[in-house]
């Protein structure tokens, strides 16, 4: 009997495991891989593919599929992709932009201007970045490749907020937004988009199958950062989904994988040392900052704010994040590489003088209260720097309690302006100047108090000019006001980097690990 | 079981809308305006009170309904049916090395009481518990994947066939089995050592029986149900605790949906998640419960 009951227990673990296999192996099948196939880890699952609907990372797999009227190149000026060319009217109250007649979708049947005019409407409903478009009253198709932008203002920056990444307008079949209207862009069915590859298989958190759509015609131009030619040399791109830092850089040196997202900087050299692999380090890709909380709490008072920043040594703060190689002091606003940089002011941004600071902490009204610095290690390089900065502030007699959060609750605490007097900030490329309004708003979007109203004056510029000069001689004065006002500490750039195998060729050298000219020799 | 289901997805609901975070700020850039936030808060259905946002989901698990996914935007039961035969093929083969490590190592302990071998065993698997699991899942990585070559980093590729998920599945379940297998030997031991001294166990040695035989029918089968009460034990932690080994070797299971889930503040799936995998913990437990009747027929459940 006992031996009959055994025997029952191990064929029940048995029929288990089997159970579980086949439960498991039968949600796919493993896809036909041909020999030109590039697999990719990202630490991101990609999540859904609605482009227009989200800007959550990894969005460079999502522009594998859709693309946009315009992209930004690596000086942030935007290029024609889906476009041909854009003109203003005199009044400036009209763009008419002429679309590239050899585009198709997906589905085979050429892209129009009811694609465009569909998918502005859709856009306007459910685009992540939707309020960048406010100043478009309609879009009107005024010929099979033609449509008008009509404005109920001037916006001078149209063609930069078409050019924004994810979130921004992408361009989908007029029959698409018919039958999903302003829900998700969930089934296969629906994902069918202009760009170099279509998408042949989803598992979720997994793996993403994209293969190379044989009749993409590539806009034109030299490759630069979203802008210029795609060739699509692969067949197949294979994209995993690998979170952890460790396990993706192990894939990647045990070949599992071809091409990394994001080395870890701790990790880099290791990547570097290997024999089979390289890193490739992109342009900035990161700024890292700290804000004052200056609607409540001591950082009201500018000389402290003052007192702080002449304390401050940027170069040991940023020393924490790792290798100099991979950061860069930068006090601006901007990268330097783009056309809105501007740093005249940047020399006598940070003294590191703590003599200096001192003399300012005896002139503020400070009497030692507590401040909440407000932190997360889910924003992983800027976290580096808490324990530096605690140290300057201790220097200085201010008395600091870090509040060390996840970073969901970071984001949700940062909104609330009486839970924190200074914290940790960073941010992905700012892809339209139009953003720097965020510098002198709190994460409610109410302003912070104090912004003299020239910075309006200014922004108002920014967004409706479009003269190229009178826009960057504006983005100039909102420098010098923000680096006035203290409210923000800008201390540099953190470049991306990206691993890949020696086999791989191509890598992209700017912000983002774009995959449509990576090629395998 | 229904008690415990309700008290569950009570205690889960509330845990993970008390702590703060909020799932609308992964969708939007970080400039976007707070109209912008309120729009997606409403898709999601998180600008309702916390009590609306209970009964609504309270009202759909009891018709079978667990949700949808913020982030996968596909009903949580899908997500997790997708994710748990992942865990429970992890689960089934880490016990498998844990027992293959641990009877032997137990039993031969308990005949060798206080010798070399019984002290070796013993520092055998106390460095097994002693060691953080992700370190020795790391170590195994940098072995077998990064330097030998012999076996995958990481990940499970659906369709791969079976022996593609052996090999995937050899190193983590070695990581998951060979820390819990102390626990198991250890009970091994102890349970063969009180057998060994009852009077039987001397008859059937008397009688002129083999070693081999008096160990295996009259001394193990007579230890077993202590071992597995702890078997249970240990098969429900490393289904329940399995996420590190997830994490670490990258693979799908229901651990690793339930900590990106928390990251990101997915709701429906973390509710959804905990209330089935408790469900399955205690289910197990009752099968470990039967298990006892059929191995001691002196046991009988009315």
């Amino acid at each position: 009997m006992k031996k009959k009951m055994s025997k029952v227990a191990v064929i029940g673990v048995a029929v288990m495991l089997v159970v579980s296999i086949g439960l498991w192996a039968g949600g796919a099948a493993e896809p036909d891989v041909p020999e030109k196939t590039l697999i990719v880890a990202y630490p991101d699952d990609v999540a859904h593919f609605d482009n227009m609907a989200t800007t959550a990372p990894p969005k460079e797999v999502r522009h594998l599929v859709f693309e946009q009227l315009y992209a930004l190149d690596a000086e942030q000026v935007p290029q024609p992709v889906l476009a041909e060319s854009a003109e203003l009217s005199a009044d400036e109250l009209t763009w008419t932009i002429r679309l590239r007649d050899d585009v198709e979708f997906h589905d085979g049947q050429p892209m129009t201007s009811a694609d465009v005019v569909a998918s502005f409407y859709r856009f306007r409903d459910v685009g992540a970045k939707a309020w960048e478009l406010d100043r478009v009253e309609d879009v009107v198709a005024i010929d099979d490749h033609t449509v008008e932008f009509r404005l109920h203002g001037r916006f001078g920056a149209l063609l930069e907020s078409l050019a924004g990444g994810g979130g921004a307008l992408s361009i989908y079949p007029e029959w698409v937004i018919e039958e999903i209207g302003t829900d998700d862009l969930r089934d296969m069915e629906h994902i069918v988009g202009t760009g170099p590859y279509t998408v042949d298989q989803i598992v979720p958190e997994e793996r993403y199958i994209l293969r190379r759509y044989d009749n993409y015609v590539s806009p034109e131009g030299e490759p630069s950062y979203q802008a210029g030619r795609r060739d699509a040399p692969m067949e197949v791109i294979d994209v995993r989904v690998i979170p952890d830092d460790a396990t993706r850089v192990a894939a990647l040196e045990a070949g599992d994988v071809d091409v990394i997202q994001a080395v870890p900087l701790d990790d880099a050299q290791r990547v570097e040392d290997n024999r089979d692999t390289y890193i490739q380090e992109t342009s900035p890709g990161y700024r890292v900052y700290y804000k004052f909380n200056v609607r409540q709490g001591p950082f009201t008072d500018p000389k402290l704010r003052e007192a702080v920043r002449a304390a401050i040594d940027p170069y040991e703060l940023l020393a924490a994040i790792g290798d100099d190689r991979f950061w860069r002091v930068n006090h601006a606003m901007r990268y330097q590489e783009e056309q809105w940089m501007w740093s005249d002011y940047a020399e006598q941004f940070f003294v590191n003088d703590l003599d200096k600071a001192r003399e300012l902490m005896e002139e503020s009204d400070y009497d030692g209260e507590m401040i909440r610095f407000l932190a997360s290690p889910g924003r992983a390089l800027e976290y580096r720097t808490v324990i530096p900065m605690q140290n300057v502030l201790a220097q200085l007699g201010i008395n600091v309690q870090i509040m060390s959060v996840d970073a969901a609750t970071f984001s949700e605490i940062r909104a609330q302006t009486d839970q924190w007097e200074i914290k940790h900030a960073g941010g992905g490329s700012i892809s339209m100047p139009v953003y720097l309004d965020s510098s002198v708003q709190d994460r409610t979007g109410e302003r912070w108090p104090g912004v003299p109203e020239e910075w309006d004056e200014y922004m108002g510029i920014v967004q409706a000019e479009p003269d190229l000069e009178e826009r960057q001689a504006a983005i100039q004065e909102l420098h010098k006001i923000s680096a006035d006002l203290n409210y923000e500490m800008w201390l540099g750039d953190v470049f991306e980097i990206g691993g890949a195998r020696d086999n791989v060729v191509n890598m992209p050298i700017w912000f983002k690990l774009h995959l449509w000219n990576i090629d395998k020799e | 079981m229904i008690p415990i289901a309700l008290l569950v997805a009570i205690i889960a609901f509330f845990l993970i809308h008390l702590s703060p975070g909020d799932p609308a700020t992964f969708f939007v850039s970080p400039d976007a305006p707070p109209e912008e936030l309120e729009r997606v808060r409403e898709r999601l259905g998180v600008d309702q009170p916390i009590f609306v946002q209970f009964g609504r989901w309270l009202g759909g698990v009891v018709q079978g309904d667990l949700g949808v996914s913020f982030f996968q935007r596909r009903p949580v039961i899908q997500a997790y049916l997708a994710a748990l035969p992942v865990t429970l093929m992890l689960a089934v083969g880490g016990m498998a090395i844990a027992l293959t490590l641990a009877l032997p190592i137990g039993i031969i302990s308990a005949l060798k009481k206080d010798s070399l071998v019984d002290k070796i065993g013993t520092v055998f698997v106390f460095a097994g518990i002693s060691m953080p699991n992700f370190w020795f899942g790391m170590l195994l990585i940098l072995l077998f994947a990064v330097f030998l070559g012999w076996l995958p980093a990481q990940g499970f590729i659906r369709g791969a066939g079976l022996g593609g998920y052996v090999r995937s599945l050899i190193l983590p379940a070695l990581a998951l089995g060979y820390p819990n297998s102390a626990l198991i030997a250890r009970m091994t031991r102890s349970s063969m050592l009180e057998v060994m001294r009852q009077d039987y166990v001397q008859t059937a040695r008397a009688k002129g029986l083999r070693a081999f035989v008096v160990t295996s029918r009259h001394a193990f089968m007579n230890a077993i149900n202590p071992i597995l009460t702890v078997v249970g034990l240990v098969f429900a932690r490393m289904m329940a605790g399995s996420v590190v080994i997830e994490t670490v070797f990258n693979l799908p299971g229901v651990g690793r949906l339930v900590v990106n889930s928390v990251m990101r503040r997915d709701y429906p799936v973390i509710q959804g998640a905990l209330l089935l995998t408790a469900l399955l913990i205690v289910g197990f437990n009752l099968i470990i419960d039967l298990l006892y009747a059929i191995f001691d027929p002196r046991i009988r459940y009315d």
